[in-house]
């Protein structure tokens, strides 16, 4: 079953490659050009997700996005937005975006928050109290970590950035989502800063095992699966 | 409230004129109370002493003598300013020039009452005293108010003059005060106009201005002073963008050229393409830095700003950076003792801190050591990262600070000499501020917080509405 996506942008150039990026990935997608068009095709709740630029002609995107909530359509919005300031992400988290990223911005980065936004839809809210990838077991209560049954020692950020990537398992995390969901912090930082503590986590986890379950992809990111 | 613009010279005028109206007025009309009921009185003692002479006379001689005396009185004119009724017991007037009984009573003291002349005239006010007498005739005596010698037109003279002398003054008050603030805004309305013309360097002069106006005056400079300010880091900052950029897009270009040109094969093509987007890559990176400094300079809205502790900061980002420093062959020691309240903005405050770590590890020889510290120094909350590098020489630190330099030493090293602008505009943004200093050897920063008192503009006693908001 294809994924329904609506992307709302007026720049017909970034539109136009995003979109392709998009159905290279085997979603279907829709565009719409102003606000007036992207409420009114999103008003009947049909699509999985939104990716829902803010600056646009006619209505802006944060008033379609409030829209939408206050027509009770939870579809997942992805704000896209050159306004980069804490205060602008902020609002537009509290207007009822899911995510939020700054152009500009790498298509891969992109790609890999909307796969965690369908997810976590499919996911549900459930809470879940034990993570399994492959032999590597997590226990989220008494916050210890066993691989074929052997424990793992972790430290704190450790753990939180091992859990992270089992919630995510199969799918690409990048570093600035990692350096978001694990220490918070929303820049940039000059040096790898996250391979190093990816390398660390790995030597604990991998270390001494025939598979390895912690996958680098070139140029994009991180991704923690049992196969491939 | 709509204001309407008017010139100061009408409304200086017009808020005066009520104050020199109430001002002349009011001392005349208290010298008219005092002078008339003065007058009142001294009639008031005449008329009594002419009735009870003419009571006497009744006593003494009759009703005749009396009306006698009236008759002739009034033919010779010899009774001055003073009227007559006497009437007897049938209330006839046997002698007189007055007309009726003005009160019910037959006797009083002294009453300011309307009587007439005769039937044809218009009652006047009279004061006026009356007596009964001896075999039910009466008397009364009366003077007209009119004649009781009152200056009443000199007050009135007196009282216009003063006036009139009053709103002359006032008008001419009032052009002074305008040609006054005139003058004075006049240098400030010339140096806007100068800087509209384009010359922003002008200022107004504050030393000839009166204190109000001075006030007024370093405040504008003050804010002139940081708009040429910003100006001048925007133009610097358009021409490092264009120059880095620049450079950046020549390359790119040359290689896509280059790939789309040649006749290689497709693995040639993609080095070329990947060579490409690590350009952009980097490019990307630059811009983010630039908006980043750009948003740290134009300041956060206070709610940003939270109260936070320094060494919780450092422990986080030092956590973050320990293991990078390691893997570079170096140890990220982290001080901090105790906790350090400060209000700032958390992720900007880290975002600096990590700049500095990044550029020591840059920096460090395999094997040495960084120190992270928070401490509290004679001068405020500070944060120091100290580094065992080649330094930077004294002559140069004040240099790197701006964007886009590098030391020559440094070309070779990848980065984009944005990162240690970002910590200045940082620290700056919390009343802070960035300073290197030979760490003997190697290089230590130093984000010094200044406990400052609350910001009032000098002399802001003169305005104390617009400073307590």
């Amino acid at each position: 079953m294809s994924r329904k996506l609506l992307v709302v942008e007026d720049d017909t150039i970034t539109s136009s490659y995003l979109v392709q990026s998009l159905r290279e990935q085997g979603y279907t997608v829709d565009i719409a050009e102003d606000g007036r068009e992207a409420l009114y095709l999103a008003s009947d709740g049909a699509y999985d997700l939104v990716v829902l630029d803010r600056m646009l002609p006619g209505l802006d995107g944060l008033s379609v996005l409030k829209a939408l909530r206050a027509a009770r359509i939870e579809t997942p919005v992805l704000l896209l937005s050159a306004l980069s300031t804490l205060d602008e992400r902020v609002k537009g988290l509290k207007a009822g975006g899911d995510d939020y990223m700054v152009k500009p911005f790498a298509v891969s980065e992109l790609l890999a928050r909307i796969e965690v936004l369908l997810r976590r839809r499919s996911a549900g809210p459930e809470a879940e109290t034990k993570l399994r990838c492959g032999d590597l077991e997590m226990d989220l209560i008494a916050r210890k970590v066993s691989r074929a049954g052997k424990a793992v020692e972790l430290q704190p950020r450790e753990f939180a950035l091992l859990e992270y990537l089992m919630r995510h398992q199969g799918q690409l995390v990048t570093r600035t989502m990692l350096l978001e969901a694990v220490w918070d912090y929303h820049f940039d930082p000059q040096t790898n800063v996250i391979d190093v503590h990816i390398s660390r986590l790995r030597q604990r986890v991998d270390k001494g095992f025939q598979q390895s379950l912690i996958h680098t992809i070139r140029g994009a990111g991180y991704r923690l699966a049992a196969e491939g | 409230m709509a204001i309407r613009p008017q010139s100061a010279t009408l409304q200086i005028a017009r808020a005066l004129i009520p104050l020199s109206l109430v001002v002349t007025l009011v001392p005349f009309g208290v010298l008219y109370y005092d002078l008339s009921k003065q007058h009142e009185r001294e009639v008031a003692t005449e008329v009594g002493g002419e009735l009870s002479m003419l009571k006497s006379v009744y006593e003494q001689e009759g009703p005749a003598a009396v009306e006698e005396m009236i008759r002739g009185r009034l033919r010779n004119s010899a009774s001055g300013r003073m009227l007559y009724l006497f009437e007897d017991g049938y209330r006839y007037r046997v002698a007189g020039n007055l007309t009726t009984w003005p009160a019910a009573a037959s006797g009083f003291a002294w009453e300011v009452v309307p009587l007439s002349r005769s039937t044809f005239t218009e009652p006047e006010i009279m004061g006026a005293s009356a007596t009964e007498l001896p075999g039910r005739y009466r008397l009364l005596v009366a003077v007209p108010r009119d004649e009781w010698g009152i200056p009443t037109a000199t007050i009135l003279k007196g009282a216009i003059l003063a006036f009139v002398i009053a709103l002359a003054l006032t008008i001419v008050t009032g052009f002074r005060v305008s040609h006054f603030l005139r003058r004075h805004m006049s240098s400030i309305v010339e140096t806007a106009e100068d800087i509209l013309g384009g010359d922003m360097s002008r200022r107004v002069k504050v030393s000839y201005l009166p204190v109000e106006f001075s006030v007024v005056s370093a405040s504008l400079n003050a804010m002139l002073s940081r708009i040429e300010d910003s100006m001048t880091t925007m133009r610097a900052v358009t021409d490092s963008i264009a120059h880095d950029f620049r450079s950046s897009l020549t390359r790119l270009g040359a290689r896509l050229e280059m790939a789309s040109g040649g006749k290689g094969g497709e693995q040639e093509l993609r080095t070329a393409m990947r060579d490409a987007a690590s350009e952009v890559d980097s490019m990307l990176h630059i811009l983010n830095s630039l908006l980043e400094i750009a948003r740290a300079e134009a300041g956060v809205s206070g709610d940003q700003m939270v109260d936070m502790d320094l060494a919780t900061l450092i422990t986080d980002v030092g956590d973050l950076y320990v293991p990078v420093a390691e893997e570079s062959g170096l140890h990220l020691n982290v001080h901090a003792a105790e906790p350090i309240q400060v209000r700032a903005h958390p992720e900007l405050l880290a975002q600096a801190i990590a700049n500095l770590i990044d550029n020591a590890i840059k920096y460090s020889p395999r094997g040495s050591a960084i120190e992270l510290r928070a401490s509290l120094g004679p001068l405020g909350p500070l944060i120091e990262v100290s580094d065992r590098g080649p330094g930077i020489p004294a002559e140069a630190r004040e240099r790197v600070i701006h964007r886009f330099v590098r030391l020559d030493a440094a070309r070779k090293s990848p980065g984009s000499g944005l990162g240690l602008s970002l910590v200045a505009a940082v620290a700056k943004l919390h009343g802070a501020f960035l300073k290197l200093h030979d760490n003997l050897p190697g290089l230590t920063a130093v984000i010094q917080f200044v406990a400052k008192p609350r910001r009032k503009p000098p002399l802001s006693f003169l305005f104390r509405r617009t400073v307590e908001r």
